[in-house]
């Protein structure tokens, strides 16, 4: 499996990355949605899942999934927003923009998991 | 009296023996303060001198501890499973059987994530116009308030409730995010200890109760099973936790495999009834 | 503000600002501790994201050098004299971008969350802001202050009206 953390605060890149390679994921970081879109067009690699901030310099991780949605090579791509923005109209406006799940900083690994879960990219039962 | 290697050993071990959790060497930390409440409420000055007085303690202490190590913050639609058989098997037969609302018991329901999922499931599941009522229990006056309140924080919320159910079936309320009223006026919450009789209540169809009965002790399991049984109409259902089962200890109850689990069901009519008809 | 709705958001921060310390720095160890709200002596570095919108204002959250390195290496997964200028930056200013969210989303909606900015609280400046409200976390024997400030550049009517 191959994951993409993108999120502009190098900390919040480690820790999520660390998180997906203890599940047995390959992973990927950029620093904003542009950063993440170039990675991948230059690559050719489709990520079964991406992590996305929302706010961050360049482009947001809400463009980011507009934009990627648009894709058509990059439609199996999982797309989980891992957020401080946390308005219930917010998360309105991220699933509707095409995110599949929505996770709120602050978080616990645990969360994560029972997310990732919830999307069948771990089995259920992972997290305690 | 100071927590010991000794008696850290003996909780261990106790904690092992009735919820299967392994409480490794370094995890005092976790012992001393999710104990320190129990002690206080127990008459103990210190968590050592409770953990000294479990050697000869009454079960119901020792529950108490082995829970009070033991809460987790709880998933939603924990483990899954119960929930697809809820919709895919339970739900077909309970519809088909009755025109009434769906009533479902959740029992033990903790701080309450256990009943809104069911609300959440059947909100989803159930034909235009078919009512429901849930009740939750537990016995912790705490628990009852905190489910009673729908509130939920974004730590709780994160635990695998979709977000698309989220932000359907929950408001912001300040930090927290509360089940809406259409939701929860479907649900109604009572203290209830199950090792008691139980109090009147109309029956229910479905009976939510995991993760209850490794607590306790084979004689115990059985007259709560029994007590169960009672308030289930005929034909009624009942969950259990991963880890349970009603084998070896009630013969009534049905095994019905569903997917990797299974679930388990009431005769369809109690044998009194059965005995009239063919007197008829 | 009213004091009501100050009161209100005072206790939305403690419960954030618990759920933050929480989730993110204790891994279930160590109790985060609330502090006299005054004694936010000795703090050196201040991290801010700022809101604009229905609600105009900023959140900060300032503590002294050491504590800032705590809060790195705790984020960073290293030894607290591992860790770089850069490091702190990055650990102080997710922090406050965190809290920040959290806080936007219990005040007037909608408003935009900036990027977090960091720097010697000597050179801080919040000008034309009053304090709504504020929480002092201990951790790590250190204090934490998180303050909540309304108004600001372009913004100051807001904070009559909210």
């Amino acid at each position: 499996m191959l994951g993409i953390v993108i999120d502009d605060s190098r900390a919040m890149r480690k820790i999520l990355r660390g998180l997906l390679a203890d599940l047995g994921f390959e992973v990927l970081e950029a620093g904003n949605g542009r950063e993440a879109l170039d990675l991948l067009q230059s690559t050719g690699r489709v990520p079964d899942l991406a992590l996305v901030d929302w706010n961050m310099p360049v482009m947001t991780g809400l463009e980011f999934v507009i934009d990627v949605r648009k894709i058509a090579e990059m439609r199996q791509m999982t797309l989980m927003m891992v957020t401080t923005e946390s308005e219930h109209g917010q998360i309105v406006r991220a699933l509707a923009a095409g995110a599949h799940e929505y996770v709120i900083k602050p978080f616990t690994r645990d969360g994560i998991i029972d997310k990732l879960a919830l999307l069948g990219l771990v089995p259920v039962g992972v997290s305690s | 009296m100071e927590m010991t290697p000794a008696l850290f050993g003996f909780v261990a071990d106790l904690v092992y023996r009735e919820a299967g959790m392994v409480l490794r060497p370094g995890k005092e930390y976790l012992v001393e303060s999710r104990l320190k409440p129990v002690a206080k409420a127990t008459g103990h000055d210190t968590v050592g001198s409770l953990a000294n007085a479990l050697r000869t303690a009454t079960a119901a202490l020792r529950t108490q501890v082995v829970e009070a190590l033991t809460i987790n913050e709880t998933s939603w639609f924990r483990d899954r499973e119960p929930f697809s058989a809820l919709t895919d098997t339970i739900l077909p037969d309970v519809l088909a059987a009755s025109t009434r609302p769906v009533r479902i018991w959740s029992a033990a329901c903790s701080s309450g994530q256990e009943p809104y999922s069911i609300a959440i499931t059947l909100e989803k599941a159930l034909p235009a116009g078919r009512g429901y009522q849930i009740m939750g229990s537990d016995l912790s006056e705490e628990m009852l308030r905190r489910s009673r309140a729908g509130r939920f924080n974004q730590l709780e919320v994160n635990r695998g409730l979709p977000a698309t159910d989220l932000v359907t079936y929950f408001q912001r309320a300040g930090a927290e995010w509360e089940a809406i009223p259409r939701i929860r006026q479907n649900l109604s919450f009572q203290r209830i200890n199950l090792c008691a009789t139980l109090p009147p209540m109309p029956k229910f169809d479905v009976v939510f109760l995991r993760n209850v009965l490794i607590y306790f002790e084979p004689e115990t399991k059985r007259a709560v099973l029994d007590r169960v049984r009672q308030v289930l109409n005929p034909g009624g259902w009942l969950l259990l936790g991963a880890a349970e089962s009603t084998v070896g200890i009630d013969s009534v109850f049905e095994r019905v495999p569903v997917g990797r689990t299974a679930i388990y069901r009431a005769p369809a009519r109690d044998r009194q009834m059965v005995k009239e008809v063919t007197q008829c | 503000m009213t004091n009501d709705v100050s009161t209100a958001v005072e206790v939305d921060l403690d419960m954030i600002a618990e759920q933050v310390w929480s989730a993110f720095l204790n891994g279930g160890e160590e109790e985060t501790l609330f502090a006299d709200t005054d004694s936010g002596a000795g703090v050196e570095l201040a991290a801010s994201v700022a809101m604009v919108g229905a609600y105009e204002g900023h959140l900060v959250v300032s503590c002294s050098h050491k504590a800032s390195r705590d809060v790195a290496s705790v984020l960073f997964a290293m030894e607290p004299d591992e860790v770089t200028p850069d490091d702190v930056g990055d650990a102080l200013g997710e922090l406050a971008n965190v809290l920040g969210g959290n806080v936007k989303s219990v005040l007037p909606s909608p408003s935009q969350l900036s990027l977090p900015r960091v720097s010697a609280t000597a050179h801080e400046r919040w000008p034309g802001t009053v304090e709504v409200c504020r929480t002092v976390v201990r951790w790590r024997d250190e204090p934490y202050v998180v303050t909540l400030l309304s108004g600001g550049p372009g913004g100051s009517h807001n904070a009559q009206e909210a």
